[in-house]
């Protein structure tokens, strides 16, 4: 009996708690998510479009952004123009409103060029395109952008591999 | 003078910058295919006097994948049943079957890093990055996209 009241006194002692540890797992945590903050900054993907999967490994490079979601297309997230409307147009292959854009957007790299810019305009720009449009659209936006001198022309993809 | 250091305090702050991290981090990884226009040369390719050239073309319609060269075309590789959605009558592309058939070819030709995509307009954009996957597996990254109009779609309109 004598040993068993011993032992209960024991039980009732609060050891310290170590928190050294816990600060280890939170640091190395911190870093992992500012590695996986940083890599995202430059790709921003609407809610809307759910990009197709690719094997790809090449980085994506920030740039010109042409978003297509089903319903429209957008330009640094600012819509140019109607999907709907512009398939019901089945001779026309430039998008007037896209086109439109574009235009701006040279003017504004030339006028950079003009005032002595490090970098020279390449006519960049990253499609990101939802998995389920149809070839129609994509081909309009690229005969479009092709147009107005965006000849370096890259799919947004997820990363599979 | 020897008294813990109160960790408490810090541990909060390190919580809050983790659930701050959490909610902006980018779980998707995102990568691109850089693609070209049929008029410009593909991406990274310098055009080289090398004689006559393959010129490997993978038409994309709604219903077949067919590999065509210079002069020359292949048999073209038919959908395959789609197991998972029996009410897709036009069934899927099969993949395996393109891709077995372009490896044939690059082991023939393996300087070859262009390849021209012709697709017809009704095909998905999902289908033709699956092709490309195809493209980049077997070391052609020269990708230059092109539309397609099949025979029967060119009586179609000559005919209205």
């Amino acid at each position: 009996m004598a040993g068993l009241f011993k032992h209960k006194k024991k039980a009732t002692e609060v050891p310290e708690l170590q928190l050294n540890s816990l600060v280890d797992v939170f640091t190395t945590l911190i870093f992992f998510l500012l590695q996986l903050f940083a890599s995202g900054a430059e790709s921003v993907v609407s809610k809307d479009i759910l990009l197709p999967l690719s094997v790809s490994q090449r980085e994506i490079v920030a740039d010109t952004v042409i978003a297509i979601t089903p319903d429209q297309i957008l330009v640094e997230g600012f819509s140019v123009a109607n999907i709907a409307e512009e398939v019901a147009k089945p001779t026309e292959l430039v998008i007037p409103g896209l086109k439109a854009i574009l235009t701006k957007i040279k003017q504004r790299a030339n006028v950079w060029q003009e005032a002595g810019a490090l970098e020279a305009w390449e006519g960049r720009v990253i499609i990101q395109g939802d998995r389920d449009i149809n070839f129609e659209i994509l081909k309009r936006v690229l005969f479009t952008a092709g147009q107005e001198g965006f000849s370096l022309i890259s799919l947004a993809v997820i990363k599979t591999g | 003078m020897d008294q813990a250091l109160n960790l408490i305090p810090f541990i909060a702050f390190l919580s809050v910058i983790v659930a701050f991290l959490i909610a902006g981090a980018a779980w998707v990884q995102l990568a691109q295919i850089q693609i070209a226009l049929p008029s410009q040369p593909a991406p990274g390719q310098q055009k080289q006097d090398k004689g006559p050239e393959l010129t490997l073309t993978i038409i994309m319609t709604l219903n077949q994948l067919q590999i065509a060269g210079s002069g020359a075309a292949l048999p073209p590789i038919k959908n395959k049943p789609d197991e998972v959605d029996p009410n897709n009558t036009l069934g899927i592309y099969d993949l395996e079957g393109l891709e077995k058939k372009l490896k044939e070819i690059q082991d023939k030709f393996p300087d070859n890093r262009d390849v021209i995509m012709a697709v017809q307009s009704a095909v998905k954009y999902k289908d033709i990055v699956s092709v490309m996957d195809i493209c980049l597996k077997n070391n052609i990254d020269g990708i230059s996209l092109a539309p397609y109009t099949s025979p029967d779609e060119i009586k179609a309109r000559a005919g209205k």
